[in-house]
């Protein structure tokens, strides 16, 4: 009697069992590749970020920079044209140095070449109005820097509007 | 499953964030800034821009610019452009779809579904427009949450049981201050309060003003008419209020500002801290009144509430964290960067309601370090603490003496330097080490923590394959109190056991020097003057017998003891070169010196 009851248990409980083991498993194996996927993409990126990362240090550094660049240019433009004394020509090359290291980083100069006003390379602070122009012009007021083709700094500009007749 | 993400949809700048592994991380936008401005333009050719980029141009066009469209959600405000009518959800929508966007070129995968925050005051009407707002970007909006919830996930608070806490945020723009019980996961909202119109903008501001004033003063001319000058002046005030943070004093250095007739004028200051706390402790005091309204509207007073958070970028200055100390007598909780801290728990959020957190494999860490026992009583790590589980780290070590044929492993968890402070969790020997000259015998000493945190050390002559383990139940097993006392102490008493550290250091660097001038004794009798090899031994007596307390007496014994070393080597190899003079590098019985910080330390002697 005993012994009956027992082998039923025994046939009984293995099916439940093995449900309940392949359910597990499948969670079990559905968690490790959900884990390991978000492993991979996470790797990826990281490789990825990594190259990223090097350029924001590097355009973290220049950044920094860059106020002292426009320092030295403003104090050579400050120096009148007509001075006898060689500081200017000294000047001069201490900013010629820097600007060449800067192109040695792949820095460029973000260029106002159509006197069209773009958002993403020009930052305006200035606005003005003049009867004596042609049409709609801007000013840079401040250098800009692309690394990369990326703008580091956006060139501060001044844009002067022309007055329209009867206005 | 596509990826959930959590928006920080602020006055001034938005933040968008997603859970990863189990944690949450910002996503930078596409031109690579983790903040992105709350601003959106309307430009003369028809396109739509937002942020940075909005605001580069915000002048040429203020009519069609729209900043902090957030105070207007829930009104009947309209924006109109070119004869059309927006909504602030309209508007607030443009933004949302460009951090969606951006983040979903950042994930490489398309975005349907997000949490968005809402200040803890937003009544029904400006909930319902915020998620308007992101239905119009093309968001699925799982829910809307408050910042003060968002920023208490984020510090995990839900997990920590009922308490009461306070949000701290001054942000840009705006301050908060919350109020919430925390219960069962279930957040509630007791007291909000605030000031709309107070925030960082307003300290930078102050910095400006003192610096046109103190140039008027001295130059006679007023910068604040000279646009070009007020731009200089406005990046250097944000970067000195952001310096005073962590300097007490900083420099403002602005050449050829302005010029005259005369020639350039430049504008030199210096700003300390206690002079920027002066002109700017109106703006911190404001802060004040709200947080009083908040408790007392909550019927609290500040004895009651448990923890503080700071969240905003300008809980960074010091003066505020002052404030909210005094108030509290207790220190706030600003661990989360706290620009970023409401985006985080969005994300979070966004995660638990997709199921994320549940599916993900929680993984524990070891909370404090494991290591073993090494020559002079040094507390050698094996596993650092919070180190991620399962995990299996080995090193080499080695014997101390000569002919020791067997080591002491002994097993200790802390954080602190020497042994005999960190707490031991058992210790075995591995025995039968051939006899060899200490520092050639290699014990590969294995730490092996399983996903339960049983700890499982073995170490193995590899000579040999001689092995013996341990395993240590619940070895980690501490309570937090526990664990928290023991980083604590090691905190406290860093300076100190640097100090015995050292001392140890040097002591065992004099032992392996005493070793070393012993075998040169030997191995030169012959070969050099017998005098020198009597004084060497001489100097080896004085060394072992002499007082040795204290790290500059031990290393006076060893640069004693190596000046008598350098005479017998010296003399040694000079011989030695003289009879192989073709070797210009000669091998004589040159020592390493052990105590020459070679990784191997050694074991005690049994």
């Amino acid at each position: 009697m005993e012994e009956e009851l027992l082998s039923e248990e025994k046939e009984n409980l293995p099916a439940e069992d093995i449900e309940l083991v392949r359910q597990q498993y499948k969670e079990l194996e559905d968690k490790f590749l959900r884990l390991a996927a978000d492993f991979d993409n996470y790797r990826k990126r990281m490789v990825r970020e990594i190259e990223e990362l090097k350029d924001v240090i590097r355009v973290e550094l220049i950044k920094g920079l860059l106020p002292i660049l426009d320092d030295i240019e403003r104090a050579f433009s400050s120096i009148p044209e007509n001075s006898d004394s060689n500081i200017k020509e000294g000047l001069g090359m201490v900013m010629k140095n820097f600007q060449n290291w800067l192109s040695d980083q792949g820095v460029k100069t973000i260029e106002i070449n159509n006197n069209l006003f773009d958002p993403r390379y020009h930052e305006a602070i200035i606005i003005e109005e003049s009867k004596d122009i042609e049409e709609d012009r801007i000013e840079e007021l401040r250098k800009g820097y692309l690394l990369n083709d990326r703008v580091i700094r956006p060139t501060m500009v001044k844009i002067i509007k022309k007055i329209k007749e009867g206005e | 499953m596509p990826k959930v993400i959590g928006i920080d949809l602020g006055t001034t700048n938005s933040v968008v964030a997603f859970v990863e592994g189990g944690k949450p991380t910002v996503i930078p936008n596409a031109e690579g800034s983790r903040l992105t401005p709350s601003a959106v333009a309307f430009t003369q050719d028809g396109q739509i821009l937002v942020g940075q980029l909005a605001k580069r141009q915000a002048i040429l066009n203020p009519d069609r610019t729209i900043l902090s469209i957030k105070r207007h959600m829930g009104t009947n405000y309209k924006v109109r452009i070119d004869n059309k009518e927006y909504t602030p959800q309209e508007i607030s929508a443009m933004i949302l779809r460009k951090l969606k966007e951006d983040a979903e070129a950042y994930l490489g995968e398309k975005i349907e579904k997000a949490v968005i925050t809402v200040p803890a005051y937003f009544n029904d009407a400006q909930r319902q427009a915020t998620k308007e707002a992101g239905i119009i970007a093309g968001l699925d909006v799982m829910r809307i949450i408050n910042e003060p919830t968002a920023s208490a996930l984020a510090y995990g608070l839900d997990k920590e049981g009922s308490q009461t806490i306070l949000v701290y945020d001054l942000g840009g723009g705006t301050f908060d201050v919350s109020i919430l019980e925390i219960g069962e996961g279930v957040f509630e909202v007791k007291a909000t309060s605030g000031d709309t119109h107070l925030g960082g903008d307003d300290y930078d501001q102050r910095i400006m003003d003192y610096l046109i004033e103190e140039f008027k003063k001295k130059e006679g001319i007023d910068l604040s008419q000279d646009r070009m000058a007020l731009q200089r002046l406005k990046e250097a005030a944000e970067k000195a209020k952001i310096e005073l943070s962590t300097l007490m004093s900083t420099e403002i250095n602005l050449p050829f500002i302005t010029a005259t007739q005369h020639g350039p004028k430049h504008l030199s200051v210096t700003l300390t801290r206690a002079q920027f706390e002066a002109m700017t402790r109106d703006l911190t005091e404001r802060t004040r009144e709200p947080i009083y309204r908040a408790l007392s509207d909550a019927k609290l007073d500040p004895s009651k509430i448990d923890k503080i958070l700071l969240v905003g970028g300008s809980t960074r200055m010091p003066a505020v964290q002052r404030l909210v100390k005094e108030i509290f007598g207790k220190e706030p909780r600003k661990d989360i960067n706290p620009d970023e801290c409401v985006a985080l728990g969005a994300a979070i959020q966004a995660a638990v309601l997709a199921g994320e957190i549940r599916d993900i494999v929680l993984l524990d860490v070891t909370p404090l370090s494991l290591g073993i026992e090494t020559l002079g009583g040094i507390f050698t790590k094996i596993i650092e603490r919070n180190t991620t589980i399962p995990v299996s780290k080995s090193e080499i070590f080695t014997t101390a003496v000569d002919n020791q044929t067997s080591v002491e492993i002994h097993v200790l968890q802390g954080e602190r330097p020497m042994a005999a402070d960190n707490l031991s969790l058992g210790r075995f020997i591995l025995d039968g080490i051939p006899p060899a000259p200490r520092g050639v015998p290699k014990i590969q000493v294995t730490f092996d923590i399983d996903a339960n945190g049983i700890v499982h050390v073995s170490a193995k002559d590899l000579a040999t394959n001689r092995e013996q383990r341990i395993t240590v139940k619940g070895g980690t097993g501490l309570s937090k109190e526990e664990i928290e006392r023991m980083i604590r102490e090691a905190q406290a008493h860093a300076e100190e056991d640097k100090r015995r550290k050292e001392e140890a250091e040097a002591r065992n660097q004099l032992d392996g020097l005493i070793y070393t001038a012993e075998k040169l004794a030997k191995d030169a009798v012959g070969k050099v003057n017998q005098d020198l090899i009597d004084n060497l031994n001489k100097t080896i007596e004085e060394v072992r017998s002499a007082d040795k307390s204290g790290i500059d007496k031990i290393k006076e014994l060893i640069n004693k003891l190596n000046d008598a070393i350098y005479k017998v080597s010296t003399e040694l190899y000079a011989k030695a070169g003289a009879q192989q003079s073709s070797t210009s590098n000669p091998s004589g019985n040159q020592q390493q010196n052990p105590g020459g910080g070679t990784i191997d330390t050694d074991y005690k002697v049994q």
